[in-house]
């Protein structure tokens, strides 16, 4: 197993198009880390540069300590999963596992040994002689994973593979993914858009916007201290809730929202940090799960709010209104006495909001 | 409405395209089965009650005839040589067209299939000028480095090779947008998974684009088969079956018994002989798709 270093790394199209700009991060040993952005973000440019599909416009990739960046696919040591999974539709699950084996010219008894082995590992012992048409998407995804498996490669790249299927089955194949990693020990790069499955999978989340890796962290501390308003709106879910104001006052300053249905002093900390923001305009995100019905303590300030929608999930309810003509989303523990069209009064705790830069979109520590 | 009620609207709105492929296509190939019978000649066409059932006496002399086993072997000569040359040349072009290599793709692709659509006729007499022992071009550029005219269309050994080779350049095109079609189908991926896991280009070409490309070849090969079997205007126009007799095919010798000497009956009944060989020939073509 191995290590992988991006250094600098750019992909520019046709000289002009830059989808993917200075990428910077290591992938340690053993380690699990997950891109995930947006459509479009580069972070499946960015697997395929690693996996050498990609040519690198500029920048180095090491892997094991190598830069790899003129060497061709297949000497990379890599194994991928792809979105489709890219399975020989005219040979068996067994031929298909084995093709890359059989390249190799790896003996043919051992090539029986690691086939069935890996067949064992994901349960497709009984599907060896199917084509697969005759699998189902989970299957033939673990199908795909067998093939990479067997060919006990340095680094496994995925590259969106649960995106095809159902939302039961795509929960049960993260764990088993999970799993894998850990009786592998296996470093792997994986690619989604989904944050759920990055927080659920991911030691370590590399989070990427437009090209821009925005932050590289793990997943608790993405979603306690995001760098900037992309990240805090990106990972966590339902999204959090952004609203512009202005901090008021010279010592003990206060927020007060642009269309005043928000109005609250900042704690002590809070007002230290904040001290170059006074009179000026700024953001302040506040979680779903940070508004309760309940005042949750002292420092916490109620706001009135005209219920629209009513999402109830059974061990939670997510409860949609406006502040200032901007679509709010509270999550509160089972309540189910609530109605749309109920007028109630809400606590968001202040230590828990969260201010960005109105320019820059950064968090502001 | 019930099911019969349903069944008889359905036969009602399907009647005027039934009754004109029945009219035009099955009353035909009555009409030919039941003329094979007989002997339809030209005086038939003067007197009609002067037609006969004659059996199978058709089918027994065209067993027996020396000409039919030429033309026969004339075209199984053509069909052999000219059907796989042009799925190999085809399937070549459209590779080499469907790789990130090439450069103004929308020129060959259509300088290729150009003579697809022109004229066989015209394509034909054009090539005829080609082989001329005189003012052939070929004659013209073998004359370059010193060898002796060669009579292309008049020698018994060259005159087929000539037509195949004249075929083959008018109808690969056709082939090779097919082929290109089905290589477009190939997902990407599967090249890109297979070189990750090591394939080399004749590898990937072996394991992924031969097998992904089956159906296509075998639909391919069928119509190219049928098609070539059918051969009839190239040496029509370019050697008229000869030289003796050795460019002759089997379309062409039933053209000559039923149109130039009017045995109409014998010219069905070589017609209804040469489709059970084409249809065996499509059967086992299919057996073959059903296996890949």
């Amino acid at each position: 197993m191995a290590e992988v270093i991006l250094k600098n790394v750019c992909k520019i199209y046709e000289g002009k198009n830059k989808v993917v700009t200075d990428a910077n991060f290591t992938v340690k040993d053993k380690e699990f880390v997950v891109l995930v952005g947006p459509s479009g973000c580069g972070k499946t440019t960015t697997l395929r540069m690693i996996a050498g599909l990609e040519e690198i416009s500029s920048g180095e990739i090491f892997i094991d300590g190598k830069v790899v960046n003129a060497l061709p696919p297949k000497d990379r040591d890599i194994a991928m999963v792809f979105q489709n999974y890219a399975l020989y539709p005219h040979m068996t699950v067994y031929e298909n596992m084995a093709f890359g084996l059989k390249l190799k010219k790896v003996d043919k008894k051992e090539i029986d040994v690691r086939v069935k082995e890996a067949a064992k590992i994901l349960s497709l012992e009984s599907f060896l002689d199917r084509k697969p048409k005759a699998l189902s998407g989970g299957q033939r995804q673990r199908v795909a994973v067998g093939r990479a498996i067997v060919r006990k490669p340095k680094v496994f790249l995925f590259d969106e593979p649960l995106s095809n299927l159902d939302a039961k089955l795509r929960v049960q194949m993260r764990t088993e993914i999970s799993k894998l990693h850990k009786q592998l020990e296996a470093t792997m790069i994986y690619v989604t858009h989904d944050q759920t499955e990055a927080m659920t999978m991911g030691n370590k989340i590399v989070v990427m916007k437009d090209g821009i890796i925005n932050q590289v962290d793990t997943p608790m501390n993405l979603y306690n201290n995001p760098v900037n308003k992309f990240v805090a709106g990106f990972i966590g879910s339902p999204a959090m809730n952004f609203l512009s104001g202005k901090i008021i006052g010279n010592d003990k300053l206060s927020f007060k929202s642009n269309g005043g249905s928000i109005k609250f002093e900042l704690t002590a900390n809070q007002s230290k940090r904040m001290s170059k923001y006074s009179d000026k305009e700024i953001i302040i995100g506040i979680r779903p799960e940070n508004i309760s019905i309940e005042k949750p303590n002292e420092n916490s300030f109620p706001v009135e709010v005209n219920i629209e929608v009513i999402e109830p999930m059974g061990n939670e309810t997510f409860v949609y209104f406006q502040l200032d003509g901007i679509q709010f989303i509270s999550r509160l523990r089972e309540y189910e006495n609530l109605f749309s069209g109920n007028i109630v009064r809400l606590f968001i705790q202040v230590e828990r909001v969260y201010f960005f830069d109105k320019e820059t979109g950064d968090n502001i520590n | 409405m019930n099911f019969k009620q349903s069944q008889t609207a359905a036969y009602f709105f399907l009647a005027p395209a039934l009754s004109a492929i029945f009219i035009f296509f099955f009353l035909p190939v009555i009409a030919a089965f039941i003329i094979s019978f007989t002997d339809f000649d030209i005086y038939t066409l003067g007197n009609f009650s002067s037609v006969r059932f004659i059996g199978f006496n058709n089918y027994i002399k065209l067993f027996d005839d020396p000409l039919f086993y030429t033309a026969l072997k004339n075209t199984f000569y053509f069909v052999i040589v000219a059907a796989p040359l042009s799925i190999a040349i085809s399937l070549g072009a459209a590779l080499l067209l469907n790789s990130k290599l090439v450069k103004f793709k929308a020129i060959f692709r259509l300088s290729y299939f150009i003579p697809v659509v022109t004229t066989l006729v015209a394509v034909a007499i054009v090539w005829r000028f080609i082989y001329h022992p005189k003012f052939g071009i070929i004659n013209y550029l073998l004359s370059l480095i010193g060898i002796a005219p060669i009579d292309w269309l008049g020698d018994t050994t060259t005159a087929m090779p000539a037509i195949i080779l004249m075929s083959v350049w008018k109808s690969f095109g056709y082939n090779m947008i097919i082929f290109i079609a089905g290589l477009q189908n190939i997902p990407e991926d599967l090249y890109e998974a297979a070189s990750i896991e090591g394939a080399s280009g004749w590898q990937k070409f072996k394991s992924i684009t031969l097998p992904m490309l089956a159906p296509t070849t075998v639909f391919i090969s069928i119509i190219t088969m049928i098609g070539y079997f059918q051969f009839f205007a190239e040496p029509y126009i370019m050697t008229q079956g000869g030289p003796l007799n050795s460019t002759l095919s089997i379309v062409q010798y039933m053209y000559q018994e039923g149109f130039k000497w009017w045995n109409m009956g014998y010219s069905a009944s070589i017609a209804f002989v040469f489709f059970f060989i084409i249809m065996i020939g499509t059967l086992i073509q299919l057996k073959f798709q059903k296996n890949t």
